[in-house]
């Protein structure tokens, strides 16, 4: 019993998950197949890599809205200079230096200037959806590349790997290196749990932050960039609405505490996977769409009231 | 027969068991009327657990409780409560925003006509706290006031019902002499009423002041009831702790100081606004400098100052007899200084994170190549500070909020030692901790500076001070009034000090 309890907290969300799949390949009818894993996969390569970001930020005690915004302005700027420069390497740079940036300012805003979290990204999500929209008009820039094109929608061994498996499986191992074996790992969840004991133990708190918030960001930018790629065109009005929302909601339901602390990775992943399962789920019983926004909002207070049942029975 | 008639309480055989550990093993005692009784333990002896089934929270799984010679089987602190008997623990359940008078009337409302009576809740309080002898203002918000007038009104609001047996858990842990001076003052008012009193609380001088008699667990078993005239301390502790201590010895070696020597920190004429206004002092290598005075003299300032968490207004900072900027914790980290806060709950430990992780916060750095931590390496330095310290705790992955107060401490101590660090800073290290554990951080804190490391040692405990600090320096009101050395150093010198501070003003330490 004792043993069980040790993993539970890796194997809690994957076991939802699980469980939803194994009920849908019961009740929903040509749910059961390869296509279907696979879709789950592909559709939520961009989520998973924001949600891994996010699930960094929050444990570090902050949270990031302006995400959504950033995700198309990456993108945006990503196709403005390589329709430019016709280099795909000045593209993803300056996407990266961009990232980078904006991950900075927000870090230091937080951590540096004290400012509210919500508040200082949410200054920066209005402030990058209007560069999007100034710089484009509004309208959709073209990707021109078939490098890229080809780059989206490559497959390993033989047409069944596609390359979103380890656009999810190398971020996520990198996550939970970091996070368990770095002194990262640890700065970020003491800087989480307990700010003020954690700068009084001589750890540097406003660079933990900033950093958490860059990483964040630039997962959240490439993120973008291969979005955008798999349909050769950035729209800056459409792109990321709600991403950050469904980051949040992935990692909270992944077993995160929204308040900050241990980072459960595998939990956020799952949670990513959880919440596309259901929008496929809805659709494929020909539901009408509202109905997966409403089953989300439900499983994430169910999610959010069993860690507090939890937090209150370890007392 | 008569006897029996004046006991108010009679604890026959009672046990507790929870799964795995017997937390009360056929306790027996009994309490007159009117009779401040100490309950004398350490942290596990079950005093929290006997609490717990007098106050209903608990049931106990045999034995019997009489009260007031009827049975007394409660189900919850309501039914104990209107049976007369109130608990008023350590974590004060008040509301800060509140004026004293709301929170006095916080469980119980008068009403009149559907509608609060404030009028009437304002003449209870009036009359109460007028009862008890205590000046405190009513209308005052909780927030602008001390520990004391919080310790206060939790007695008021114990009092509005009869109470007949009140239990106080730790009462002075927050209070400086003053103060305790006053809560006793209350409680023997209340004994010539006829209330009658646990008492729990870690000072035993206290037991002594105030006490008629003291009941001793161990283990969960009763040793013995005893009239305080037949005790002492060393025989107190002894039989708290089931072995022989010294109780009041002083464990320093003698330290001879060198004309030349250079102190690690020196501050001179240091101002910090608000509460530092004149500091003098310096710390030498393998020295345990106490810092002594009252609440509120500024001591835990200038911790502060010398961490890197606390600006400088005036005066100069020396480190290795340099000038020196200590601007932040990174700073002082770097420079080999260490600092155990004050609260360790607030801002020592971080609480959801493994003792493992807290221990090697401040050294993760060094713990691995590359910025990778080896796990070996880590497992090892993790055990052998467990070994050595004797930190008892599950495993090294137990979240730290789980450990006892003094397991905690030792787990903060390993995090700052396993930097190599030159000074120490121990902000009441003591505090909270029970009198086995106490004793093992004074030998710690010899070993420390019997390695060459300095060691300021805060602390509201004069004997521990007597104990082991090669010399004392004395605060008042944000000023260094006086320096004692070596056999200089006894409880009522020190508190001569801090009562003459006028005529030695800014004395160098």
């Amino acid at each position: 019993m004792d043993k069980w309890k040790a993993y539970r907290n890796t194997v809690s969300t994957p076991l939802i998950f699980f469980c939803l799949f194994a009920g849908n390949c019961l009740f929903t009818r040509n749910f059961a197949s390869w296509y279907t894993v696979r879709s789950i996969v592909t559709q939520s390569t961009s989520l998973v890599l924001t949600a891994i970001g996010t699930t960094f930020v929050i444990a570090a005690g902050g949270i990031d809205i302006s995400l959504g915004s950033g995700f198309a302005w990456n993108a945006v700027l990503f196709a403005l200079v390589l329709q430019n420069t016709d280099s795909l390497v000045f593209a993803v740079l300056a996407a990266c230096i961009s990232a980078a940036a904006i991950g900075f300012i927000n870090g230091m805003n937080v951590a540096r200037f004290r400012i509210q979290p919500m508040i200082a990204t949410m200054a920066m999500m209005y402030i990058l959806r209007a560069f999007a929209k100034v710089l484009t008009n509004g309208a959709t820039v073209r990707i021109r590349s078939p490098w890229l094109r080809e780059f989206c929608y490559m497959k390993f061994f033989g047409d069944t790997i596609p390359i979103q498996v380890f656009l999810i499986a190398i971020p996520f191992i990198s996550a939970v290196f970091l996070a368990k074996k770095t002194p990262f790992g640890i700065y970020i969840e003491a800087c989480g749990d307990n700010l003020d004991a954690s700068r009084k133990a001589g750890i540097r708190v406003v660079f933990c932050t900033v950093l958490a918030y860059v990483i964040c960001n630039l997962l959240t930018a490439l993120a973008g960039i291969f979005d955008a790629g798999s349909v050769s065109s950035a729209d800056p009005m459409a792109m990321g609405i709600l991403l950050e929302m469904d980051a949040i909601a992935a990692t909270v339901i992944g077993g995160t505490s929204i308040s900050g602390g241990k980072p459960n990775f595998i939990g956020t992943v799952f949670g990513v996977f959880i919440l596309q399962i259901i929008t496929i789920m809805i659709n494929m019983n020909n539901i009408s769409e509202q109905w997966s926004y409403i089953v989300t909002a439900a499983i994430i207070i169910v999610a959010v009231v069993f860690q507090n049942l939890r937090k209150r029975k370890e007392g | 027969m008569a006897e029996a008639e004046k006991n108010i309480l009679e604890i026959i055989e009672v046990s507790k068991t929870f799964p795995g550990v017997k937390a009360l093993d056929k306790i027996s005692f009994s309490l007159k009327k009117g009779e401040i009784r100490s309950l004398s333990g350490e942290n596990g002896a079950g005093k929290s657990t006997l609490i717990k089934i007098l106050t209903g929270v608990y049931k106990s799984d045999g034995g019997r409780i009489l009260f007031d010679g009827k049975e007394a089987v409660f189900a919850g602190t309501r039914e104990s409560a209107s049976a007369g008997i109130r608990a008023v623990f350590q974590e004060l359940n008040l509301i800060p925003y509140l004026t004293v008078a709301e929170n006095l009337v916080l469980e119980d409302y008068p009403v009149k006509r559907g509608a609060i009576d404030w009028k009437r809740a304002e003449e209870e309080a009036t009359y109460i706290f007028k009862e008890l002898g205590v000046d405190i203002d009513i209308h005052a918000e909780l927030s602008e006031l001390g520990a004391a007038a919080w310790q206060m009104v939790s007695i008021a609001i114990a009092l509005r019902k009869d109470c007949r047996l009140m239990i106080l858990d730790e009462p002075t842990s927050s209070l400086d002499k003053r103060e305790v001076e006053i809560l006793f003052s209350v409680i023997e008012k209340l004994k010539a009423r006829g209330v009658s009193f646990l008492f729990i609380t870690h000072r035993l001088e206290e037991v002594f002041q105030i006490c008629d008699s003291i009941t001793i667990l161990k283990d969960g078993a009763c040793i013995g009831t005893f009239p305080v005239e037949e005790m002492d301390q060393n025989r107190l502790v002894s039989l708290m702790v089931g072995r022989t201590v010294n109780h009041q010895e002083r464990i320093a070696k003698e330290r001879t100081y060198d004309e030349k020597e250079v102190p690690i920190v020196e501050l001179r004429q240091v101002k910090s606004f608000p509460r530092v206004t004149n500091i003098n002092l310096k710390v030498y290598p393998g020295e345990i400098l106490g810092i002594a005075g009252l609440l509120g003299s500024g001591r835990s300032e200038t911790a502060q100052i010398i961490a890197g968490c606390r600006k400088i207004d005036g005066g100069s900072f020396f480190l290795n007899g340099k000038q020196f900027s200590m601007t932040s914790p990174i700073t002082a980290k770097k420079q080999k200084i260490v600092y155990c806060t004050e609260n360790r709950r607030v801002d020592g430990i971080i609480p959801n994170m493994s003792v493992r992780n807290n221990m090697i916060l401040s050294s993760a750095g060094q713990v691995g190549r590359y910025g990778v931590i080896e796990g070996r390496k880590c497992k090892a330095l993790v055990k052998s500070y467990i070994d050595q310290f004797r930190i008892k705790t599950p495993s090294e992955d137990q979240k730290i909020k789980f450990l006892s107060g003094g397991n905690q401490q030792k787990v903060l101590l390993a995090r700052g030692l396993s930097t190599n660090p030159k000074l120490v800073i121990l902000d009441e290290p003591t505090r909270g901790i029970d009198v086995g554990a106490k004793q093992e951080i004074l030998d710690l804190i010899c070993e420390i500076s019997d390695e060459g490391i300095g060691v300021i040692f805060i602390s509201s405990d004069l004997p521990e001070l007597v104990k082991i600090c090669h010399r004392v320096i004395v605060f008042r009101e944000g000023t260094t009034i006086g320096c004692l050395s070596g056999e200089e150093i006894t409880q009522e010198k020190i508190m001569e000090t801090i009562a003459e501070g006028d005529r030695k003003e800014g004395s160098n330490g």
